[in-house]
């Protein structure tokens, strides 16, 4: 009767040994893939666009080697951090302003409501037109893509100021200036860190963009060539770099934001004290 | 079919046993790290019969429901419900968890939150409504099926867990700690609405705490456990007259004179 | 949040309207309120109004080649997009990028709860998505053109593949952190199957999936353009670029406009969306930040 009621405890004897060794389950699922398209490249889809894991690994060899890949790289590299710096400059003063100012704030919100959505893809024919296939084109693209998340989140962070602790400052008397770089720039830190990973992340895929589809100088670029050129080996040489500096440029946001963070509490508790 | 569990000589025969408990071992680790949190537990619980199980914080008491409760598998030993081994949560068991606002769904309301165990059991859409109508009304709050249980204070939220596991139509009741974290006068109308729940469904009830006089006040019989790794120190039967008062009860010589003794078999080392 | 807390205050604001609006200060407060309505209606839009306007005015007067008279930028968007273009363009690029979409928040969504729940295939995943998802998911494109051609197919698999990895790595975590109580509860009450899924699994990890499906459906916009850009005859992106290189400047502005429009739209409609979906949760959080 009640045999229906009885139910196995799940197996974590099993699953326990697995998870001591994910990064050898991990290699070995990489390790599968590589074979996968080993075995494919060779066979049924020899002569067609993949090339073997040797090929590619030896167009990645062959770009290694080459000065004009590492020009490229440093040239994407570039365009990606100077648009990143920008951005948080200019969205860290604007949002401080647009923060700490009702009207300015309440004038400006629909404009940054309609504009945040829109992806740099689609300015860049105008941008293209007014400055060319150019660094600065690119450096432009990565600064508009990066600009509102930095702007948002410093707003936000701005606004969430605590106004005990602003009273506080003017009875001191504090002045404008002062009040923001004492008391709001350290509070809305948190915010402006967030906002940085997030444009961030975006930054290095702008500069890709603008140089795939815009044809500014850089690996973005390299790649649209390389396909053209049927130089496939290479292609998916590059495709692996992109792949390789993207996951060091998060990991390193995701780093940086982790360390930034965990320093903020201590410096809050200070303002506080 | 019926695995050799119920021949097993270790059981009894007659049915009055609806929980029995044996030898209940639980270590967490291997090796040279291992923990022991249950030393060989012995006790049953009876059919229809109120337990309290108390122990000082930390002393396993969550684990051993857990266990009991075919959450968690006991590393040696068994329980058995109704003469079957537990090794998986039983159809005819409820629990009530200690975190009530964790243990609601925070998207489903009150009525679905108490309708959501019952999808399962093969009965209409109707009948699940009824049934969450009627447990909602044992615990008070009849009026609320549509809110949110966040929109509801840490007592109603608790009531609606409760009402949770009364809809199932549970044989046994089993509660984790589940008045530690409201206020006190919460509490003591929660303690007085699970007595009453008790009387009008009849059903067995398992409630851990570590509090001495919600245990002395509900219970039939006290199972006092000490210190980690937890073993039964004594099983006290509470002979103090039914219905149960908070006022009356608690002034009791009686109730004062059990109180002390599991305080003190729990502080002895 | 700033948004939500400002509708809700609002709301709360017509409710009390409402109940008192038998009596005469309630009358004097409605018009009160009302003034203030048109106040803050004025703050919020003097200030794009007057950019278009003066965009209006600025462009018809100037003589700039790469600034046409905004009026003429509309007239083009009309003509082109709203009657030419209309089926043999807009609707392909939407199709694409619906399709792709569409594909990428099942087998996102879908591989992630599956995932999820099996340790060994985490494990073995998990590199190899997170590679994937590092790649700036327009360099897949070149690829894509390479092994898939030109047509509709290629784009709409490629939309898919690069913005599957954002949802399918939200719907990973998120169901990976739901609290472990709700897993509890489910085992001792037997809940299994659909409603496991549907009324457990999923609800909980609707916070991340969601935002995960947000940024899925910029990726789906931004490969959507390039795709059209890098490697078409048809479609908005493709004439947009078009446009560019053939310096029909005022085709290329009214390109740029569309384009603008149905990213913010798709935005919209996604935000709207998810504030249905996450109610529970909107409602949640502004619970515990009140208390």
């Amino acid at each position: 009767m009640a045999i229906t009621s009885i139910r196995r405890f799940p197996a974590t004897g099993k699953t326990r040994v697995a998870g001591s060794n994910a990064l050898v389950v991990g290699a070995i699922a990489v390790l599968i893939c590589l074979a996968v398209w080993e075995v494919g490249a060779r066979g049924p889809l020899a002569g067609g666009p993949f090339p073997t894991v040797g090929a590619i690994a030896g167009g990645l060899v062959g770009l290694v080697g080459e000065a004009t890949f590492w020009s490229s790289l440093g040239e994407t590299l570039m365009t990606a951090l100077v648009g990143l710096g920008l951005a948080v400059l200019s969205g860290v003063l604007l949002g401080v302003v647009l923060g700490s100012v009702d009207f300015v704030y309440r004038s400006t919100r629909l404009i940054i409501e309609v504009l945040k959505p829109i992806p740099p893809i689609v300015v860049m024919p105008l941008v293209l037109l007014l400055l060319g296939p150019t660094t600065e084109m690119g450096v432009f693209l990565v600064f508009y893509g990066c600009l509102w998340p930095v702007l948002i989140q410093t707003v936000a962070g701005v606004r969430d100021a605590d106004p005990v602790l602003l009273d506080t400052a003017r009875s001191f008397g504090f002045g404008r200036l002062q009040r923001a770089v004492r008391i709001v720039l350290p509070g809305a830190a948190a915010f402006i860190v967030t906002g940085v990973r997030i444009a961030g992340a975006a930054a290095f895929v702008i500069a890709v963009v603008s140089e795939l589809v815009g044809g500014a100088p850089g690996i973005g670029r390299d790649l649209f060539v390389a396909q053209n050129a049927g130089l496939y080996a290479q292609m998916y040489a590059l495709v692996f770099v992109m792949g390789v500096v993207g996951l060091a440029f998060n990991t390193g946001l995701g780093a940086f934001e982790k360390w930034m963070l965990h320093w903020h509490p201590s410096v809050r508790r200070e303002v506080v004290a | 079919m019926m695995t050799g569990v119920m021949t097993e000589a270790s059981i009894p025969e007659q049915t009055d046993q609806r929980l029995v408990i044996e030898e209940l071992r639980k270590t967490y680790g291997t090796g040279a790290a291992a923990k022991v949190v249950l030393d060989g537990l012995n006790f049953d619980v009876r059919s229809g019969e109120f337990v309290c199980i108390v122990g000082p914080s930390g002393a396993g008491k969550t684990t051993l429901l857990k266990c009991l409760a075919g959450l968690l598998p006991p590393t040696s030993g068994a329980s058995y419900l109704d003469g079957i081994q537990i090794d998986g949560p039983p159809e005819k068991l409820a629990l009530v968890f200690q975190e009530y606002t964790r243990s609601l769904m925070p998207w489903l309301t009150v009525e679905k939150n108490v309708t959501l165990p019952l999808s399962n059991k093969g009965i209409s859409k109707r009948e699940r409504r009824t049934r969450a109508q009627e447990a909602l009304e044992a615990v008070g709050l009849a009026d609320v099926p549509s809110k949110y249980p966040w929109q509801l204070s840490g007592g109603m939220q608790q009531r609606v867990a409760i009402a949770r596991a009364l809809a199932y139509q549970p044989e046994v009741l089993m509660m984790d700690e589940p008045f530690a974290s409201v206020d006190a006068q919460t509490r003591f109308e929660l303690e007085d609405l699970t007595l009453r729940v008790r009387e009008q469904f009849g059903i067995t009830i398992v409630l851990v705490t570590h509090d001495i006089d919600e245990a002395v006040y509900l219970a039939d019989r006290v199972v006092v456990l000490g210190s980690a790794p937890a073993q039964v120190r004594e099983i006290i039967d509470v002979d103090v007259t039914s219905p149960r008062d908070q006022v009356k009860t608690k002034a009791d010589p009686r109730f004062t004179e059990l109180r002390s003794r599991v305080f003190e078999l729990i502080r002895a080392r | 949040m700033r948004t939500a807390r400002r509708s809700e205050s609002s709301n709360t604001g017509t409710a009390r309207r409402s109940e008192s609006s038998n009596t005469g200060t309630a009358r004097r407060s409605e018009s009160s309120s009302m003034r203030r309505r048109l106040r803050s209606f004025a703050i919020e839009f003097w200030l794009p109004v007057l950019i278009v306007v003066l965009w209006w005015v600025g462009s018809a007067r100037a003589d700039l080649v790469f600034y046409p008279p905004l009026a003429e930028i509309l007239g083009r968007f009309q003509d082109l997009w709203l009657f030419d273009r209309f089926f043999t363009d807009v609707i392909p690029s939407l199709r694409n990028m619906l399709v792709g979409y569409a594909l990428s928040c099942l087998v996102g969504v879908g591989l992630g709860v599956v995932v999820a729940q099996v340790r060994i295939a985490r494990h073995a995943l998990e590199p190899l998505v997170h590679f994937l998802r590092s790649i700036p998911p327009v360099a897949l494109v070149p690829i894509a053109i390479l092994v898939l051609g030109f047509g509709p197919e290629m784009k709409m698999t490629i939309i898919a593949f690069s913005a599957v990895f954002a949802t399918l790595i939200a719907t990973l975590d998120g169901v990976r952190a739901a609290d472990p109580v709700l897993a509890e509860v489910t085992r001792v009450y037997r809940v299994s199957g659909r409603d496991r899924l549907f009324k457990v699994i999923l609800p909980a990890a609707a916070p991340q999936i969601l935002s995960g499906l947000q940024v899925s459906l910029q990726i789906a916009f931004v490969v959507m353009i390039t795709s059209e850009m890098l490697a078409s005859t048809e479609g908005i992106g493709y004439l947009t670029i078009l446009a560019q290189q053939t310096f029909a400047i005022t085709d290329m502005w009214a390109g740029m406009l569309l384009l603008g429009i149905l990213g913010y739209l798709f935005n919209l409609l996604f935000t709207l969306a998810e504030r249905r979906v996450l109610h529970w949760h909107i409602g949640m959080r502004s619970q515990a930040k009140t208390h």
